[in-house]
């Protein structure tokens, strides 16, 4: 039931109890998270329901504007946060609450969560994240893959990377000078403000250093409770 | 390197009349108003006589950055987006200008002339149904005007203005700007309601009205007479 809104204040006229069930995945770059979505959208079909999956940065009005200014480095934190905001206002709109109004299942690929840890990174004022995200619905779970940037560093990233994205590794803040040195840096204040979410919105924060099934089972578990139906393994 | 800074938030939603002045050299000047009240033409007289007297002068305008031009433009047609997306749109366009053309400029002590500012966002989008808090939070980066003007005109004016300038189709077009999604009704009636949001943001932003009814030279006079005496305060050349 998501009667309250992702962030403290709400500001739409959206329905404030809506039937669906909307799942969150979290976690920093390379923490595991697509892999675990893909197996909750599988097994939750596998179990006969077909769940709406909406993935970060994917409106096909919007997204293709982020990669080409990304692309040229052209982005200031500004443009860069709020060009998110309105890809994630887009699939709220168009994917997310009309899916939650027909009573779906919804498993987003990040949420408002990782729109705060990056802009807070980059020096965004809570207060004003609150307000700008505060129309959209509250999730129902937020799993939370807690890896440190430490670990996560060891990792091959899922898709290819050209060299070292300029802002996943927050070159544009000027942390360092080294694309390496910056990365852990930038990584780390992501870290740092997630951990302080996990506390504030009460995540579900699950290790996210032990391998794929054990984190899958945990997940699964919790959906069952949410869901409140004898889903098979 | 440069580093990026996030801009400093100025704007309280809950207090826009504490909206801290900027600190840089330069002065800005912001021209609002619905299409058809004259803008381009009072700025463009302005900027002149700007010159003349000697100010170096940067022109802004709305919905000019080329980082989300096509996106507004693809959407506008389409009308796919929804008034927030839209707005958020704008304020992207907003943010872009402002970091690359105006804060420089008036780093450098340039007279920026702006047409349109925040109050066209938050008129437009209000009458289109956008909660108010939420638009005025979303341009808490923006730069305080150190003069807003708002040109005052009537719905029907303003449109056959439009008119007498591009002929009908701008019309038709009109009605698909103001229909986000085309829920809205005919353009007269969305303009009705812009023009309302703004006589409601005159005093919290401190706009000084101008009648864009006067013949052109008149207003002229007046906008030159406001803005020299505040040049004259500033003690500039």
């Amino acid at each position: 039931m998501s009667s309250r809104t992702a962030a403290a204040e709400a500001t739409d006229n959206t329905p404030s109890i809506l039937p669906g069930k909307l799942l969150v995945i979290e976690g920093i770059d390379r923490s595991g998270r697509s892999t675990q979505v893909q197996l909750l959208v599988e097994w939750l079909r596998h179990n006969g329901i077909e769940p709406v999956r909406t993935d970060w940065s994917t409106s096909p009005h919007i997204s293709k504007a982020i990669h080409k200014a990304k692309a040229a480095g052209e982005l200031r934190p500004i443009t860069f946060s709020l060009f998110y905001a309105a890809d994630f206002t887009d699939r709220i709109a168009n994917v997310v609450v009309p899916a939650l109004e027909r009573g779906q299942i919804v498993v987003a690929d990040r949420y408002v969560y990782t729109a705060f840890a990056r802009d807070i990174a980059r020096g965004a004022d809570p207060g004003w994240l609150e307000t700008l995200y505060g129309f959209a619905p509250a999730p129902d779970a937020v799993f939370y893959l807690r890896v440190p940037p430490s670990v996560t560093r060891q990792r091959v990233p899922s898709t290819p990377v050209k060299a070292i994205d300029r802002y996943e590794a927050g070159l544009d803040l000027g942390l360092s000078v080294d694309p390496g040195e910056s990365f852990q840096i930038y990584q780390q204040r992501v870290f740092d403000e997630f951990e302080r979410l996990a506390r504030e919105y009460q995540f579900t924060v699950i290790d996210g250093d032990q391998d794929v099934d054990a984190i899958a089972k945990v997940i699964r578990k919790r959906t069952r409770s949410i869901l409140d139906r004898p889903l098979t393994d | 390197m440069t580093v990026a800074q996030w801009p400093l938030s100025v704007l309280d939603p809950a207090n826009p009349s504490a909206w801290a002045h900027h600190q840089f050299l330069g002065m800005l000047i912001t021209v609002d108003g619905v299409d058809g009240s004259g803008r381009a033409t009072q700025l463009d007289l302005l900027e002149t006589w700007l010159r003349v007297e000697g100010y170096g002068v940067v022109r802004t305008s709305w919905n000019s950055s080329k980082l989300v031009a096509k996106t507004i433009a693809e959407a506008r047609r389409q009308r796919t987006l929804t008034a927030r997306t839209y707005s958020i749109l704008h304020a992207i366009d907003m943010a872009e200008r402002q970091e690359t053309e105006v804060i420089p400029a008036l780093r450098g002590g340039y007279v920026v002339l702006a047409d349109r500012y925040v109050c066209t966002a938050f008129a437009r989008d209000i009458a289109r149904g956008v909660d108010s808090d939420w638009i005025l939070n979303l341009y808490r980066f923006a730069v305080r005007p150190d003069l807003s003007i708002y040109l005052r005109i009537d719905a029907e004016t303003s449109i056959s203005q439009v008119m007498g300038i591009a002929g009908e189709a701008t019309i038709a077009e009109a009605d698909e700007r103001a229909g986000v999604r085309g829920q809205l009704g005919t353009f007269f009636q969305f303009q009705e309601r812009v023009i309302a949001e703004y006589e409601r943001l005159i005093h919290p932003f401190d706009m000084v009205p101008l009648n864009a009814r006067e013949p052109i030279r008149r207003q002229q006079l007046e906008l030159r007479r406001i803005v020299g005496g505040m040049l004259e305060r500033m003690d500039r050349p």
